[in-house]
């Protein structure tokens, strides 16, 4: 009797875990933008973005997998005017992406016809997006009207990125060749990104195309105001796509008030834009405390890109691309990056120990060579010949059988202790020294390179 | 003339000898399976049993020993068996590199010796998620069936074994239909037990779980065992490693051949690629070339690989008309490695006006394929050939 007690209460509790399972919200963001086209009607822009880590993927197809289905539903009174499903295939082919803060973006656009129902009365707009691997459900409802077709201004569409780029990625965001990356979130991380691209479009007036137009835009945080600009110009395109970019540098954490206001002859025009300044979530990556010299331990593996304006970066963007680059090496080598940034510290505490000279011991070449294959799997230790223009020196020659049966022959020409890298096999990343004979002489047999 | 009859049969036996030896490395120790055709073992008239030695040495490029295990069995003789693997698993500790495993498989009552050699090539990185082996025991005889739903005979036992690296929150195991849902799925606790919806339990080291799936022989019959790890927001879903012909495919075909099947599904590039690999290392290759091909990362199966394998067996099965012109090199053959099994087949044998001729339809793809025997002698010729890129 006892017993089936306890079996019901455990059976009512798993009922209570299920159906808050069942109603498990997805957590991902949406924004929306209108703008006109040339014949004054609107169109309305939706940007969502779902970041990965509240994705669920499946492991297939040579990838991870995650599968999100939107279903747009448009409603102006009574009638229904749109209603869409569309199932969008995320794939990863990397694993640590799958739990890392970037995110899948996608953008619907449509144009709201004025010719149905009352010029007035809003549209509905529904957005209902399922993750169908966990069943999570991300439910956003709007009342949107339409702009007005003498509008001078459209919505604003924040942006982290206005770059030009060339290449097919994210081709849904670009305007001609370049490249407007929105950020329906709004929030935006200072470490990240250094500027706030502010997007939108002009509209001329009945009045003509020829036009002056100041701009003004403000910025508040709470109730100081933190940013303050105005732009003068003159118009001669009926539609004019604008973008103003403001910097982030000086602003603080928190949520922040945007209004941009546009006048033209004696008309005003005001848009507003909510936007929210982040700092660093996430845990930085780092094997030493100076970035400088960090950024050329990152140069000897030769596996990341080191941004060509290093020099100009302020501490915060250096330390994260130190981070990115640490991450995108551990997943290359399918090491989790503090297991990596272990390994390799380990390394460079071997190298410091043993081959320190003038210099740390890993930055010396048998550092270097040390930091990227780890410990050889043979040793040989000799002098040079008789056949040399010097007297006999002593060398190493360190053999690997892991990296493509790569050897160097390290040299200690000043005798100091302090080995040089002189000849070199099977290492496209290192080279020989081109007067390497004159160091080894005639007589040394480069079979001894061979496993 | 009793000895050399024997001699003979060994020989054709020898021919469709079909071991495989598996290594997953984890980060406290290295599992090695060695699966066993049991259709390879030779019995005395009238024993009940086979006694064998098995003894099996891994060595390093350089010819060290690294492991070496060896074991003596008695194989019980029953007609339930044939067709099955008989596995033998012993645990050792290798470090990254390039193995060549050599097994010594000897039967102690009759004398007949047989050996096989496999190289291994252990990465830097541990196996994530090793091979779901269902290990079956009748009459105390393990055994790895071909499937689970057709085990109507009495076992003794029938566990499913897996090992893993990767850090998994929960591992679920179902039979039957089930959504994907974590709460329904199989929860493992904080002692490392794991449940699931359908009652099994059983207990679990880290990195590995057993589980009896003996009271569940009548499930199993209509519905198929998934099997699913979760690890953060990654899932990873797999079946049991069954016994199949493909295992055949190592020894019946020789580097080269390997290689030129190769050829019928390899892009342009991969080709240039594969065609300038020297002779010795076709294997290595080959299963570099697969590593790139496999729909499912993480785990060490190869749901690519297995699947072209069967495809090329059964292509040699279905198409080889003399010892000399393979099933595989055929025209039929190469379609069938490349497009798998036709929707629709229509034929004439004896067309009053023309040449006998096949009609292969595949609707998915929308392609068809005409054969003719121009030469009569049952050679079937692909007559569309641009159909085919």
């Amino acid at each position: 009797m006892k017993n089936s007690k306890a079996l019901c209460l455990i059976t009512i509790l798993l009922g209570i875990c299920l159906s808050m399972a069942a109603s498990e919200k997805l957590s991902m963001h949406i924004d929306y933008t209108r703008f006109l086209n040339d014949a004054h009607q609107t169109i309305l822009q939706l940007d969502y973005q779902a970041p990965y880590k509240n994705l669920i993927f499946l492991a297939a197809k040579g990838g991870f997998l995650a599968e999100l289905e939107t279903t747009l539903t448009i409603t102006k009174g009574d009638s229904l005017l749109l209603e869409r499903t569309i199932t969008d295939n995320i794939g990863l082919r990397n694993k640590y992406d799958t739990a890392s803060s970037k995110s899948y973006l996608n953008r619907i656009s449509l144009l709201l016809d004025n010719g149905i129902g009352d010029k007035d009365t809003p549209y509905q707009v529904r957005f209902v997006a399922t993750d169908l691997n966990s069943k999570k459900v991300f439910d956003w409802s709007q009342e949107i009207p339409a702009l007005t077709p003498a509008s001078m201004i459209s919505d604003i569409e924040l942006c982290t990125k206005v770059q030009a780029d060339t290449t097919q990625y994210l081709a849904k965001f670009k305007r001609g060749n370049v490249l407007f990356q929105p950020e329906p979130s709004a929030i935006f991380f200072k470490h990240l990104v250094s500027e706030l691209s502010l997007y939108f479009e002009v509209y001329a007036s009945a009045a003509g195309k020829e036009r002056d137009v100041l701009f003004e835009v403000l910025v508040e945080h709470g109730e100081d105001l933190v940013y303050e600009q105005k732009i003068t110009g003159h118009l001669t395109k009926e539609r004019e796509g604008l973008s103003l970019k403001i910097p982030l540098e000086k602003f603080k954490p928190g949520i922040h008030k945007g209004f941009l206001s546009i006048q033209t002859n004696d008309m005003v025009e005001q848009r507003y834009f909510d936007f929210v300044i982040a700092e660093r979530i996430e845990k930085l990556h780092f094997a030493l405390t100076d970035p400088e010299e960090e950024i050329q331990l990152i140069k000897i593996f030769g596996t990341v890109r080191i941004p060509t304006d290093w020099k100009n970066m302020n501490l915060e963007t250096k330390k994260t691309v130190i981070s990115q680059a640490w991450q995108t090496m551990a997943a290359n080598a399918s090491l989790q990056p503090d297991d990596l940034i272990f390994m390799i510290s380990d390394r460079i505490d071997h190298c410091n120990k043993n081959f320190s000279h003038f210099d740390a011991g890993w930055k010396t070449d048998m550092g270097r060579i040390y930091i990227r294959n780890g410990a050889p799997d043979d040793i040989e230790k000799d002098q040079t010949g008789d056949d040399t223009r010097f007297v006999r020196k002593d060398i190493q020659i360190w053999k690997y059988q892991k990296q493509k049966n790569a050897a160097y022959v390290f040299v200690d020409v000043q005798m100091s202790g302090n080995f040089k890298l002189i000849y070199v096999v099977n290492d496209p990343m290192e080279n020989s020294h081109p007067d390497w004979l004159r160091y080894l002489g005639e007589s040394f047999d480069t079979d001894r390179l061979k496993q | 003339m009793k000895n050399s009859i024997i001699l003979i049969f060994m020989i054709l036996v020898s021919a469709l000898n079909a071991q495989d030896i598996i290594a997953e490395r984890y980060a406290s120790h290295t599992d090695v399976w060695v699966l066993i055709p049991y259709n390879n073992i030779i019995f005395a008239k009238n024993a009940e049993t086979a006694r064998y030695q098995i003894s099996i040495v891994i060595r390093t490029d350089k010819k060290k020993q690294a492991a070496r295990h060896e074991e003596t069995l008695s194989i019980l003789r029953d007609e339930h068996l044939d067709n099955t693997a008989l596995p033998f698993s012993f645990r050792t500790n290798l470090s990254p590199g390039k193995y060549t495993a050599t097994m010594i498989f000897k039967n102690l009552s009759l004398g007949d010796k047989r050996d096989f050699t496999k190289t291994l090539n252990l990465g830097s990185e541990y196996s994530e998620i090793g091979l779901a082996y269902p290990i079956a025991s009748l009459k105390n005889q393990k055994f790895i069936p071909t499937s689970l739903s057709n085990l109507s005979f009495p076992l003794s036992d029938l566990k499913l074994i897996q090992s893993y690296s990767i850090p998994a929150d929960s591992i679920w195991i179902s039979i039957g239909d089930l959504n994907l849902d974590p709460i329904s799925g199989t929860v493992s606790d904080l002692t490392g037990n794991i449940y699931d919806e359908k009652g099994i339990f059983t207990s679990v080291n880290p990195g590995s779980y057993e589980v009896n799936l003996l009271p569940y022989l009548p499930i199993l019959k209509e519905h198929p065992l998934k099997i699913g790890f979760f690890e953060k927001n990654i899932r990873y879903q797999m079946a049991p490693f069954l016994f199949n012909n493909w295992y055949f495919y190592g020894l019946k075909y020789s580097p080269r051949e390997q290689m030129e099947q190769i050829r019928y599904i390899a892009t342009q590039n991969e080709w240039s690629t594969l065609s300038s690999v020297p002779k010795g290392q076709y294997l290595e290759s080959i299963d570099h070339f697969w590593a790139k091909h496999d729909p499912s990362p993480g785990t060490i199966r190869n749901e690519a690989r297995e699947d072209f394998y069967s495809r090329v067996a059964r292509a040699d099965e279905l198409f080889t008309i003399h010892k000399k012109i393979s099933g595989w090199k055929s025209d039929r053959g190469r379609i069938y490695i490349k497009y798998g099994p036709p929707d629709d087949i229509s034929s004439e044998i004896l067309p009053t006006d023309r040449l006998p001729y096949i009609v292969w339809t595949y609707y998915k793809s929308n392609k068809q394929f005409y054969f003719s025997d121009s030469g009569g002698f049952g050679q079937y010729q692909l007559r569309n050939k641009d159909e085919e890129f």
